[in-house]
């Protein structure tokens, strides 16, 4: 009998179940959104992009500089927030965390729902934090846990700050893309548990640590930290922007959502490099989940390599999972600069339809941040299913830490059945904040071209190409979303 | 299921939302059922086939699985109404 397909499909994920998790840590309960709705979605997205070239094409004013917004640090409010010490309570808050994470992951519980280091750096730090930072700007500058630690060392160790040597301008930001990829590769396939959680941290402090003794703070937690380079290029979405190096008013600025991705380009090629990685990891994660990826290796590809392996899939599971995981590997590694391969193809075509003679790397760089939005989006589609169903339970976690049945603060029952909201309220959202950020995108998009570009014709032609480019990025995201997951 | 291996039964169950669902599982040892999202459990008696009966009201896409087999039986997919 000619074994049917789904059942040779499901063959990984009943041979390694422990391996068939969809994430990192907690269970993903998302349906794929249905045929008609990603139809829908992407018509949606084609139809609005038009609406703002119109919009600029008809109605919109010259090329007019943003006010640059409101100073606020001396309002009446953030006047309050000071007198009550928050940020000293953050900084205390954010190093605390950071040391309960390795703490509890060393004498904890081996269960990562029970131990609360798990929820704590993969729910509320990665995600939570970064959502809770495209709302109130860049925080994290001021309450970064390794840079506190670097601190605390600093006041021992007179010129540790300092580092030893100045930082190679050739490195660029290539220190934080090698760790953001690794930090992805740890969260895809590294199956973390509480214990090899807090070595993992353990072992970025000490680096972290040994970082600014080489190159000094500054320099490092602006080439290097991975969440500071992240979260920093997150935080210029945000409606409120922190400064905490500046005086009085200054400090805290309120302005427009999103208009901080254009008051600054990317500075260098491996920064776009992050910026396209960002939006590349996010999709790597969601397709690496769906059948038609697992089909491309262990169907297709599986099928070619028979003869050598053998027609026995139960026998040659064990032999092609390692290069299974080496593949996946390269396509992770890869999808950056695929993405690179491909926007700069546009960008291209772009400086051309303007006829500009900046160069294409120039114009690369200009552009970068506006891709910023649909890479917070396609985040927050993925993952915030998760931080309702699993973010929650921090809850209960705060007063049973270890997971040694204490109930510290009288919580450890609070919220034990997770939040599911509706399936067809996450399609919607889903597909409603794709669309949202799109729009941000195509928007901010030809305000640059505007800057860019001698008039508004050549700015209006020049969008057309990459209009392009974010249509297909959109489609591709909603696509991803549409596909069924793979069994197991 | 025997020998810590699925024998039979379906790998995916697919029903809308509001259905009663009836999910009978019988091991050759004694293990626990777990459907995850809604979190139910079942005790499994040796040979004795066990019954989790509930009514599907979340909708999504739900693992069940043996947690000392470790193994995962298949996927309960929940669509709205």
């Amino acid at each position: 009998m000619k074994p049917y397909p789904g059942r040779r499909l499901a063959l990984p994920a009943l041979c390694l179940p422990a391996a068939a998790q969809a994430h990192s840590f907690g269970k993903i309960y998302n349906l794929p959104v249905p045929f008609w709705l990603y139809v829908y979605g992407a018509a949606a997205a084609l139809l609005v992009s038009f609406v703002v070239v119109a919009y600029f094409a008809s109605a919109a004013p010259e090329t007019q500089e943003r006010d640059g917004g409101r100073n606020i640090g001396d309002a009446n409010w953030v006047r309050l927030l000071r007198r009550c010490h928050v940020l000293t309570l953050l900084k205390a808050g954010s190093a605390g965390c950071l040391l309960l994470c390795i703490a509890s992951g060393l004498f904890g519980a081996a269960n990562p729902y029970t131990n609360i280091n798990m929820t704590l750096f993969w729910i509320i730090f990665v995600l939570v934090f970064t959502y809770l930072t495209a709302l109130f700007g860049e925080v994290y500058v001021a309450i970064n846990p390794w840079r506190l630690l670097a601190r605390g060392v600093g006041r021992l160790w007179p010129n540790y700050l300092q580092g030893r040597r100045s930082y190679p301008p050739r490195l660029a930001w290539w220190p934080a893309l090698l760790l953001y990829f690794a930090f992805i590769w740890i969260e895809l396939f590294a199956f973390t548990r509480p214990y090899s959680l807090a070595l993992i941290l353990s072992a970025y402090t000490l680096l972290n640590l040994a970082a600014v003794w080489w190159v000094g703070e500054q320099a490092w937690f602006r080439h290097g930290e991975l969440f500071a380079v992240f979260l920093h290029l997150v935080a210029k979405m945000a409606p409120l922007d922190y400064r905490p190096e500046l005086q009085g008013a200054a400090r805290l600025r309120l302005r427009a959502p999103f208009a901080g991705l254009l008051e600054s380009t990317a500075p260098h090629g491996t920064m776009l490099l992050f910026v396209l990685f960002m939006l590349s990891s996010t999709a790597f994660d969601g397709l690496h989940d769906t059948a038609p990826w697992m089909r491309l290796f262990w169907i297709d590809l599986y099928g070619r390599l028979k003869p050598w392996v053998g027609d026995n899939p139960l026998a040659a599971y064990p032999i092609l999972r390692p290069w299974y995981e080496a593949w996946a590997t390269l396509c992770l590694a890869a999808s950056p600069f695929l993405y690179a391969g491909v926007y700069l193809l546009f960008i291209r075509l772009s400086k051309f339809a303007a006829g500009s003679v900046l160069t294409v790397r120039e114009l690369g760089l200009r552009f970068a941040y506006t891709l910023l939005p649909i890479a917070l989006v396609y985040n927050i589609t993925h993952y915030y299913t998760l931080v309702l169903s699993q973010g929650s339970k921090i809850l209960s976690l705060v007063s049973d830490p270890l997971g040694l049945d204490w109930n510290l603060f009288g919580t450890a029952l609070w919220l034990r059945a997770p939040i599911i909201p509706n399936a067809g309220t996450v399609w919607h959202t889903q597909v409603g904040l794709i669309v949202f950020g799109h729009v941000v995108s195509v928007y901010l998009a030809h305000l640059e071209a505007l800057r860019c570009f001698p008039g508004r014709r050549a700015a209006a032609l020049s969008q057309l190409p990459m209009l392009l480019l974010m249509v297909l990025f959109t489609t591709f995201g909603l696509w991803i979303l549409s596909q069924p997951i793979r069994p197991g | 299921m025997a020998g810590g291996r699925r024998l039979s039964g379906p790998e995916s169950i697919l029903v809308h939302a509001g259905e009663v669902v009836n999910l009978e599982v019988t091991s050759d040892r004694a293990d626990e059922l777990h459907l995850h999202g809604y979190d139910l459990h079942l005790q499994l008696q040796p040979g004795q086939p066990g019954q989790l009966r509930f009514t599907a009201v979340h909708s999504g896409r739900f693992d069940f699985e043996l947690h000392h087999a470790d193994l995962e039986l298949g996927v309960l997919q929940v669509l709205p109404q």
